[in-house]
């Protein structure tokens, strides 16, 4: 019964990919400049900075994803649905990245940035060459997990009209009425993204774990 | 099981906030006619209920006996089907066809017209029948051999045609094959398998909510909406900028679904179809759901049995 | 520029944090060439001073001047001046991520826009210079705090600093460690470095420093030539002060 419906089932897993592969990158560009406007001098930037993630964290995701798809339109952008849906999780977890950043930095001894500082480097550099590279062993594992939540919450796709896993797995469903055997094998999956999410995380830890 | 439920029904809550997005939107249109789904909001099946049969002399079934006990039925419906099962946020009742039935079901098993509405989705339909996470699924459930080999469907009750709607200035539509190579908008479940089935080239993107499948045709991210007619209808009655073709296909035969374990139960449910048809219950939840939303007289009810599966 | 301007000058330096006062009316200059060590008992302000002069630390009053320029606010050109202003931490602060070398390289690379070769060829002829040639692959975390603190004071001397702070720069060091590092900072300041040093290393004191400044209660209490201080002190603070650390 599978053998059918493996295409369709592989395509929607192979779009769950994509969509967090997309996905994902964005929220950690978005994250970080979100994150480094939050810890500037500059305050206007650091009140920019803390709305966004106040706003975004308390909204559903599923809310901002029919705001991108729904709402832009009626300003006159028409992007696909792929696309809004990899904004709409690239823009919901930057906040997430951009909080997992700030505590990342906060774990960051206060004398590496005042030594870094004291021989001159601009702020820019300070965060690029010490902050952030120090923050980012602290961030390894919360990282790989909003990865994970990037790979699970794409399964909002199938309340949107995206072709992912959730929603092929829905429509094998409605034909063959295997609702069991049908969410098992979504949940295979994600199992399969978790693990090997998981996996890249511990080498990444083990790579740069720092002595101290 | 039961678990998820409480989730999903969130989930559900979720996507009503989010359907007043595109309602919002269309109400700065500038649109002569009334925006939103009026005729959805004043549809009302409380008469036809109050004036629905009691069973006398049911037989004792193990589902029976569970409903009775607990003094409520509990369905799976939906409460974002309009015609058939649509929320007013406003109120949280719901009406339309299909929850009609359901309260006319309570009544006959009960006296009162008690009805649980738990809105598991297409995708459990059949997973909360066999746990008895709810007695009956009465939410445009097409009847298939694929799911009666799962669970024991009593009618049909309703036959539904599929529709196709259209932007205002969008493709000439006069049968279902012109879909073919469209991105067509569909709910989940029954109208996304009826148009699978009559026209497989299309490509299917799956909203959860009607008005999320008008605004994707308004603003031009599908070229067509395949529903049931009656939900097709009563949208494009209202919007301008939506227009119903002539072109309607399939027959997708509603059924209330029923766990397999108790064939003296679907006797029950067969034997209240059959007496809503003959004394007039039916078409009075017709006319005073569906009715107001397509043109024409009632239809004559199905028999039945009819269909394989059932 | 007049060679008899004082390299850096404070008028009138007062600090508080919160409600506590840590600096009240400093006055001080220090000379081209000239080290000044600043001692006195815990909490008298001397680590706060030391900090305000490459505005770490925010002086609430008065007038700091490096070369006759007060130092500029927070941004790009108040960064400019503290590549002038080396400093060197209690706690060595090395960059963890680093390599040995690439501590002492990242200055002159982003700062100096030196090449990463030429960097790279300073920065080990300064780790030669003082004693740590060997480790320049190795991480800060690999070596000793004596080793580490000599890194530190090589990272800063990469920069050609015009004057170097020292903030306590042994007191987190094992004892044995103490005199590898006071003989760099001995070394440098024969090689006529500026420089200003928070310490509690009498010994260091009258052997390298041209002055010995005395704080307490955030004042400078005194202010002469090693010999004078330590021989006749002129305040009862400061002879309690030495009679309890030249003790033991």
């Amino acid at each position: 019964m599978l053998s059918g419906h493996a295409g369709e089932i592989l395509g929607g897993f192979t779009t769950t990919l994509l969509l967090t592969a997309c996905a994902f990158p964005l929220a950690l560009v978005l994250g970080c400049v979100v994150a480094i406007c939050r810890i500037s001098p500059v305050r206007p930037l650091r009140i920019a900075g803390r709305l966004y993630v106040d706003l975004v964290r308390n909204s559903p995701l599923l809310l901002i994803a029919v705001l991108l798809i729904f709402g832009l339109p009626d300003a006159g952008v028409l992007i696909p649905l792929f696309w809004c849906l990899v904004l709409a999780l690239g823009v919901y977890f930057a906040a997430y990245v951009c909080e997992t950043i700030r505590s990342g930095i906060r774990a960051v001894d206060r004398g590496q940035v005042e030594a870094a500082r004291a021989i001159g480097l601009p702020f820019r550099r300070v965060v690029l060459d010490v902050l952030l590279p120090q923050a980012f062993r602290a961030m390894v594992q919360p990282l790989g997990t909003i990865l994970i939540n990037v790979a699970l919450g794409s399964a909002l796709g199938a309340a949107v009209g995206v072709d992912e896993l959730t929603l092929e797995t829905r429509s094998f469903n409605l034909e063959t009425a295997e609702p069991i055997l049908a969410f098992a094998v979504a949940a295979c999956g994600y199992l399969v993204i978790n693990l090997a999410v998981s996996g890249v995380v511990r080498l990444v830890e083990r790579k740069v774990r720092v002595l101290r | 099981m039961p678990a998820p439920l409480p989730r999903r029904t969130a989930l559900r809550a979720g996507l009503f906030a989010a359907g007043a997005v595109p309602l919002l939107a269309s109400c700065s249109g500038g649109t002569t006619r009334t925006a939103g789904n009026p005729a959805y909001a004043t549809l009302d099946q409380a008469d036809a209920v109050a004036r629905g049969p009691v069973g006398v002399d049911l037989p004792e079934t193990p589902t029976l006996r569970r409903i009775r006990g607990q003094g409520v039925l509990r369905q799976s419906g939906s409460v974002t089907t309009p015609g058939f099962g649509m929320m007013n946020p406003a109120t949280g009742k719901i009406t339309g066809f299909d929850i009609g039935i359901a309260q006319l079901l309570a009544k006959y098993l009960l006296g009162t017209p008690e009805v649980d509405t738990i809105t598991g989705g297409a995708d459990t339909r059949e997973a909360i029948l066999q746990n008895q996470s709810v007695d009956v699924a009465v939410c445009t459930y097409t009847i298939s051999k694929s799911r009666a080999r799962l669970v024991s469907f009593a009618g049909p009750y309703y036959v539904a045609r599929s529709g196709i709607v259209v932007g205002a200035d969008g493709p000439q539509v006069t049968a279902v094959r012109d879909l073919a190579g469209k991105d067509v908008a569909v709910q989940p479940g029954a109208a996304q398998e009826a148009l699978q089935k009559a026209c497989p080239q299309a490509r299917a993107v799956v909203f959860e909510e009607s008005s999320q499948c008008a605004a994707a045709v308004r603003q031009g991210r599908v070229q067509a909406w395949s529903a049931n007619t009656a939900i097709l209808l009563g949208k494009a009655a209202v919007d301008a900028r939506l227009r119903m073709t002539l072109a309607t296909y399939g027959s997708s035969p509603f059924g209330i679904g029923l766990p397999k374990d108790d064939p003296a139960f679907k006797q029950i449910v067969v034997g209240f179809l059959q007496r809503i048809t003959a004394d007039g219950s039916w078409r009075r939840l017709w006319e005073q759901t569906v009715g107001p939303l397509v043109s024409g007289p009632a239809p004559e009810p199905p028999r039945p049995g009819s269909v394989p599966g059932s | 520029m007049r060679t008899d301007q004082p390299l850096v000058r404070l008028r009138g330096v007062g600090k508080s944090f919160g409600s506590a006062r840590v600096l009240t009316g400093i006055d001080l200059d220090v000379r081209r060439g000239e080290v000044v060590v600043v001692i006195g008992p815990s909490g008298s302000g001397k680590s706060t001073l030391c900090r305000c002069v490459n505005r770490l630390e925010t002086a609430d009053e008065g007038s700091i001047e490096i070369e006759g320029r007060p130092l500029p606010a927070e941004g790009a050109e108040l960064a400019r001046l503290r590549a002038d202003v080396g400093m060197v931490f209690q706690s060595f602060n090395l960059f963890a991520h680093k390599t040995v070398r690439d501590n002492v390289m990242l200055g002159p690379v982003r700062v100096r826009g030196l090449s990463r070769a030429a960097a790279h060829e300073r920065a080990d002829e300064l780790l030669e210079r003082v004693g740590v040639g060997a480790h320049g692959d190795k991480y800060p975390a690999q070596l000793s705090g004596g080793q580490q603190q000599r890194v530190a004071i090589a990272r800063a001397l990469a920069m050609e600093p015009r004057v170097l702070l020292f903030d306590e720069p042994t007191s987190a060091l094992d004892p044995e460690m103490i005199h590898e590092v006071l003989d760099v900072m001995t070394a440098l300041a024969a090689d006529g470095m500026t420089m200003i040093v928070v310490t509690h290393e009498m010994g260091f004191a009258r052997k390298a420093a041209d002055r010995v400044v005395f704080m307490a209660e955030g004042r400078i209490a005194e202010s002469a030539a090693p010999d004078v201080f330590f021989g006749s002190p002129q305040t009862e603070r400061a002879r309690d002060f030495l009679a309890r650390v030249l003790s033991h």
